[in-house]
């Protein structure tokens, strides 16, 4: 832990590095991590480049804190790491096919490895399998490339690390568990049909919330990732339901909208509400009591893992199979740690 | 009948006892028409007639009520356009239908191009036909010249080439003469001679009555609904054929009224639009009807809308009751009282969605306005006026100028100008396509005009009409100004000649009086 | 003329034909439905829900519809003005974050640039005033560049989020005086939102309906170049009605911000698709010349409801996805009737 606390990472140190590598590790790290030659992650986050290697990372859009942060996370591993990173990005989440085109031409410039956040599972393959068949070794970063489309196209990954959006919805059901003992009627605040992530981060939400036996699920609705759709959906479903007692929200910009649907209902003493990603303005609403919990990633410390299995990768070591990247639920109890640095941002 | 065409032969088309009502309108009733193998056919009527209905349900467009039709002999049932082109009837409309992006013989074969296997377009093919068939028709044009680059009357011959690709044995023709020059009236005049030559007979609708003689055997006319007659197109007289149409006599095609001319009101000097109109001079004085003849393309229209600053000139001034005037816009003009009356209604004079009492105050809607609110009773009040003084039939001020008939059309379009007080009005083709009466109405309202000390200048590609109508003529070749003739110099002859560049310009004094 | 005389009546026995009234008119029960077919729809559509769902017609639920349309009306009025001069505003959605996001900042740390605080009406007036000029250049360029509204607008778009996401870092804004948060609250029974988006529609039809600004749109619409030819001063008028689209996304950013205390950078992304539909479902003809304000209205009304019994009767987010757009294609559908 010691040298981890580098001056530009003084923000992700207190809150996140604790639960992130303490706590949460613990039940996720058991499932799938599979660490090369008995490294802990604790281990790989910590490794440092003997050469100057020249990187590259591909995030979804700057116009999303998580990737703004994720982005900080890589020029402060760099720094770290004594690396060359270079960042690339598109407009929007729906800008698929420039994200291709984008890491088509900078595979040009000889990368030594790359770290890859596919916006959909499959739109970076061609460029994927370019690199593949260059030998560049390839980290896939927090949305996973689908793993039977690459292989069918010969795509060789060589680390996934990634939050499991299962899990995340899992999280969230489990506070509900252990804090409505009696159970009742719950509703879903879906993202955009289709989207993988929300996919996963709902069903994960639906298998554990049901597995508990004393819940019932009375409503899983759209709100496309947006704010007042989401304040009118949740009201929407309020209206037919009027015993909801949880929420739970695919993201946090669609569970603050449930916040408003809610109070303006009169009822934020009764339901419980969770949320997903810890956004600054989520955290604000947990530590005043509206929101009851959001289910935080670290995308910054994701982005220092993954360059550190690239310069693992390029030692002649690399660390096979998935990662799982830190989650963690805050709630009003921990959410002061989040919140105390200066910048409240989740993971810097 | 005429030209050997013995009675009795089997008719191309015969029309027999056809009636058709829409909600409200008797729109044909009881209509009688035969077309015999290589007859022109013209079918005159004012508009309302139910010239177009009758032609509609020839061409499958709508379904007759009651009634029968044949095609060579043999009893039909037209249910769509494919069908009636099937049967041998084709048409060329009014409003050209073709693709301006793609060229001529594309254009011809659109829909129906000869293809190889796997839809593969035979592109050797398709030019090769379309040749074949420019040449059969004597057209000179050149089956890959893009359409758009083409004059109104070129299009016009692609149009009638594409409804002869079919074999047809009837083609039928809406106001094919409306925007042509003489020259290209001639020039269409002899194609349809070679397709009646080959058998082919042409159902011809028109309001140029004076024109029928020279290319129409018989002539049926219509009104209201009903068909009034057939008679001999080459014996029958002009004023005989309108007392069929109106149903009362017209005295005289073009009722002239003469008034003292005063003062010049307004003088352009040297209007040029690099191009387009080059160094333009001219005047128009109070109870003065200036003619404009030229050929399409000659740089009129353009030559008026640089007068009312619809597009930027290059060089040249206006000179409005001795002053002059910077006019840089539409809205300058109609303050220092110029109106123009754009050539194409629909394009330029109207705006179609909206209702009458809209467009009629559209050049004026500040008199009405007050605190940016339109005061609706005031403009109610105008808009009844010109309804009544104009003779606009519309069943009430809300009614959309689309639905009008084009004379009334034309009307609104006055009306509106009308209302600006304008000292000088340009007519820009004011009776292209309206029938005789509306056109006589509009003539009688030009005599109002002057008659009240406004200046006219006429634009027109009917040179009767320039001829009967004005004072002096101007006839423009080319972007320029090439006579500024007295009307008793102005013989239809020299001013054809003037137009079509033939004799040499012999502007000398462009400013009388 | 130049003496103000009036024009003499034509000879009267000039009556010729029945023009008008052969002109292909439709039966009195088309008329109906064509101008009333879209309130049918609504009705229809809120019989099915009120069949299916016992909670969709109280009255609750139904000022609930009223409040879920507020924002799109808002911004839906401003659309119906842009499309009756054949225009479109695609930037509307990106205009109301810029708006809301400088209004949310302005009342956070102050005045834009300057930094010195102000009260929060003074922040909404920014907010206005932002959207206003991000109007007023879409107009400008459009006008003066002679480009097609599509294309500068959908230019607008990506240009007006660009500026929200640099102006906010990507960082969403939040905690607000409550009298601005108020704009999200209700008065009386009625939702403050929705009472806001009622005002505005009335002074839009007004507009539409009796002022010179309302008669010029529908001519620039109806004939760009016939207006132009009468005088019309059909640029600036462009200009202000691009500047008042912009005045109204901006209104809906306001509301949005305060309905949801939070002005997000990403806020309102494809909300002039919402307001385009809105929009041409009512019956405002995308060629230009026709349509009203109540056909606006109707028209978000009708996605709002069809949004809000979707989500009672719980129906899965794929088939709500489906239903939508069928219901669009539907009212597009019968914008096409009523060109013929």
């Amino acid at each position: 832990m010691r040298r981890r606390f580098s001056l530009s990472r003084v923000a992700l140190a207190g809150a996140a590095l604790t639960m992130v590598l303490g706590i949460s590790l613990g039940p996720a790290g058991a499932q799938d991590a599979t660490p090369a030659g008995g490294m802990s992650v604790e281990e790989i986050a910590a490794v440092t480049a003997g050469e100057e290697y020249k990187l590259l990372a591909v995030v979804k859009t700057l116009s999303n804190e998580y990737w703004q942060t994720m982005e900080r996370g890589y020029n402060e591993a760099a720094a770290e790491k004594g690396v060359t990173i270079d960042v690339l990005s598109v407009p929007t989440e729906q800008d698929t096919e420039q994200q291709l085109n984008q890491l088509q031409t900078a595979l040009a410039q000889d990368y030594d490895a790359i770290m890859v956040s596919p916006i959909t599972p499959t739109n970076l393959i061609p460029a994927l399998l370019a690199a593949s068949e260059a030998g560049i070794p390839i980290i896939n970063v927090d949305e996973k490339v689908d793993p039977a489309a690459a292989e069918e196209a010969g795509v060789a990954l060589t680390t996934v690390i990634a939050s499991d959006n299962r899990d995340a919805g899992a999280r969230a059901a489990q506070y509900m568990i252990d804090t409505i003992p009696d159970g009742g009627q719950v509703a879903i605040i879906e993202g955009k049909a289709g989207n993988q992530s929300g996919l996963d981060r709902k069903e994960g939400f639906e298998e554990a919330i049901l597995a508990a036996g004393t819940f019932e699920i009375v409503a899983s609705q759209p709100a496309d990732w947006d704010g007042q759709r989401a304040l009118d959906v949740a009201t929407n479903i309020l209206q037919a339901n009027p015993d909801i007692v949880g929420f739970y929200a695919a993201n946090d910009t669609m569970a603050l909208g449930v916040v408003e649907a809610v109070r303006a209902a009169g009822k934020l003493d009764q339901i419980t509400i969770i949320g997903t990603d810890a956004i600054p303005a989520a955290l604000t609403a947990v530590e005043a009591g509206d929101l009851e919990g959001t289910v935080a990633q670290f995308p910054a410390e994701e982005a220092r893992i993954a360059t550190s299995l690239a310069i693992l990768a390029l030692q002649g070591s690399p660390v096979d199979g998935f990662i799982p990247s830190p989650i963690e639920l805050i709630t009003s109890e921990n959410v002061g740690e989040m919140l105390a640095p200066a910048e409240a941002t989740p993971a810097a | 009948m005429t030209d050997g065409n013995a009675p009795g032969m089997t008719p191309t088309l015969r029309v027999a006892d056809v009636s058709k009502s829409y909600p409200g309108v008797r729109a044909l009733q009881h209509v009688d028409l035969e077309v015999l193998p290589g007859e022109i056919h013209a079918v005159i009527g004012e508009n309302g007639a139910g010239k177009s209905t009758l032609m509609k349900i020839v061409f499958g467009v709508t379904q007759p009520d009651s009634g029968a039709i044949e095609v060579q002999g043999t009893p039909v049932h037209i249910g769509s356009p494919v069908e009636a082109q099937r049967l041998g009837v084709a048409m060329v409309h009014q409003e050209l239908s073709l693709v301006p992006a793609l060229d001529v013989a594309r254009n011809i074969y659109l829909g129906r191009e000869p293809s190889l296997a796997l839809g593969i377009i035979d592109w050797p093919a398709l030019y090769r036909n379309a040749g074949a068939l420019l040449r059969r028709l004597g057209i000179a044009l050149n089956p890959r010249q893009v359409v758009r680059g083409l004059s109104t009357a070129h299009k016009q011959m692609v149009e009638i080439a594409r409804a002869l690709s079919w074999q047809s044995k009837l083609l039928i023709l809406d106001e094919p003469t409306s925007s042509l020059t003489q020259g290209e009236i001639r020039e269409l005049f002899r194609i349809l001679r070679d397709l009646k030559t080959g058998g082919v007979s042409v159902l011809y609708i028109s309001h140029r009555l004076e024109e029928l003689p020279e290319i129409a055997d018989r002539v049926t006319v219509m009104r209201d609904g009903h068909t009034v007659g057939t008679v001999d197109a080459r014996s029958t007289p002009i004023p005989a054929l309108i007392r069929m149409m109106v149903g009362r006599g017209v005295d005289q095609l073009f009722p002239r009224a003469h008034v003292p001319i005063g003062d010049e009101i307004l003088r352009v000097e040297g209007l040029t639009r690099h191009g387009v109109v080059e160094d333009v001079s001219f005047s128009v004085h109070a109870g003065e009807i200036v003619g404009m003849a030229g050929l399409v393309g000659a740089g009129r229209s353009e030559t008026a809308r640089l007068i009312v600053g619809a597009d930027k000139k290059d060089a040249g001034r206006t000179i409005i009751d001795g002053r002059v005037v910077e006019i840089g816009s539409p809205a300058v003009a109609i303050a220092a009282g110029i109106a123009l009356l754009p050539e194409d209604r629909k394009q330029q004079g109207l705006v179609l969605p909206l209702p009458v009492k809209n467009n009629l105050s559209l050049a004026t809607l500040r008199e009405f306005t007050r605190f940016g609110i339109v005061w609706q009773r005031e403009r109610d009040r105008m808009a009844q006026r010109f309804v009544r003084d104009l003779s606009i039939r519309t069943p009430n001020l809300d009614f959309r100028v689309r639905n009008l008939s084009g004379g009334n059309q034309q009307k609104v379009v006055l009306g509106k100008w009308l209302g600006s007080h304008p000292r000088v009005l340009i007519f820009d083709e004011p009776t292209r396509g309206i029938d005789v009466g509306a056109k006589v109405e509009v003539y009688e309202e030009m005599n109002d005009l002057i008659a009240r000390g406004a200046g006219i200048l006429l634009i027109s590609s009917e040179l009767p009409e320039v001829l009967g109508m004005s004072d002096r003529v101007l006839v423009m070749h080319e972007g320029r100004l090439v006579a500024d003739l007295p009307r008793a110099e102005a013989t239809p002859e020299r001013v054809i000649a003037l137009a079509s560049g033939e004799e040499l310009p012999v502007l000398t004094s462009a400013h009388h009086g | 003329m130049a003496d103000g005389q009036e024009p003499p009546a034509f000879s009267a026995e000039a009556q010729v034909g029945s023009d008008v009234a052969l002109s292909g008119r439709r039966s009195r029960l088309t008329q109906f439905l064509l101008r009333y077919g879209i309130v049918l729809a609504l009705v229809a559509l809120g019989a099915v829900f009120a069949w299916r769902s016992p909670v969709f017609l109280t009255s609750e639920n139904l000022l609930q519809v009223l409040l879920q349309a507020s924002v799109n009306i808002i911004v839906a009025l401003g659309m119906t003005f842009v499309i009756i001069t054949a225009g479109i505003d695609l930037s509307v959605g990106s205009t109301a974050a810029l708006s809301g996001m400088v209004a949310a900042t302005t009342m956070s740390t102050g005045l834009p640039i300057v930094g010195i605080a102000v009260s929060w009406p003074v922040a909404v007036l920014v907010g206005l005033l932002t959207g206003v000029l991000v109007g007023f250049a879409s107009g400008v360029i459009v006008t003066s560049l002679r480009i097609t509204p599509f294309i500068v607008t959908l230019g607008m778009l990506s240009v007006v989020r660009g500026l929200t996401l640099i102006y906010s870092g990507g960082r969403p804004v939040f905690g607000f005086p409550e009298g601005f948060t108020n704009l999200a609250g209700t008065i009386g029974p009625v939702p403050t939102p929705a009472i806001i988006a009622g005002i505005l529609a009335i002074i839009s039809a007004f507009v539409l309906r009796f002022t010179r600004l309302g008669e010029y749109t529908y001519a620039i619409g109806g004939n760009e170049e016939a207006a132009r030819l009468s005088g019309v001063p059909v640029d600036r008028y462009k200009i202000a009605i691009y500047t008042l689209c912009g005045a109204f996304a901006a209104v809906a950013g306001i509301v949005l911000t305060a309905r949801l205390r939070v002005a997000e950078p990403n806020a309102a992304s494809g909300y002039e698709l919402d307001a385009i539909a809105a929009t041409v479902m009512g019956g405002t003809s995308l060629f230009g010349g026709e349509g009203t304000v109540v056909g606006t209205v109707i028209g978000a009304l009708i996605i709002a409801t069809l949004r809000n019994g979707l989500n009672l009767l719980n129906v899965q987010a794929y088939y709500q996805q489906l239903a939508i757009g069928l219901v669009i294609i539907l009212a597009v559908a019968l914008d096409r009737f009523r060109q013929r």
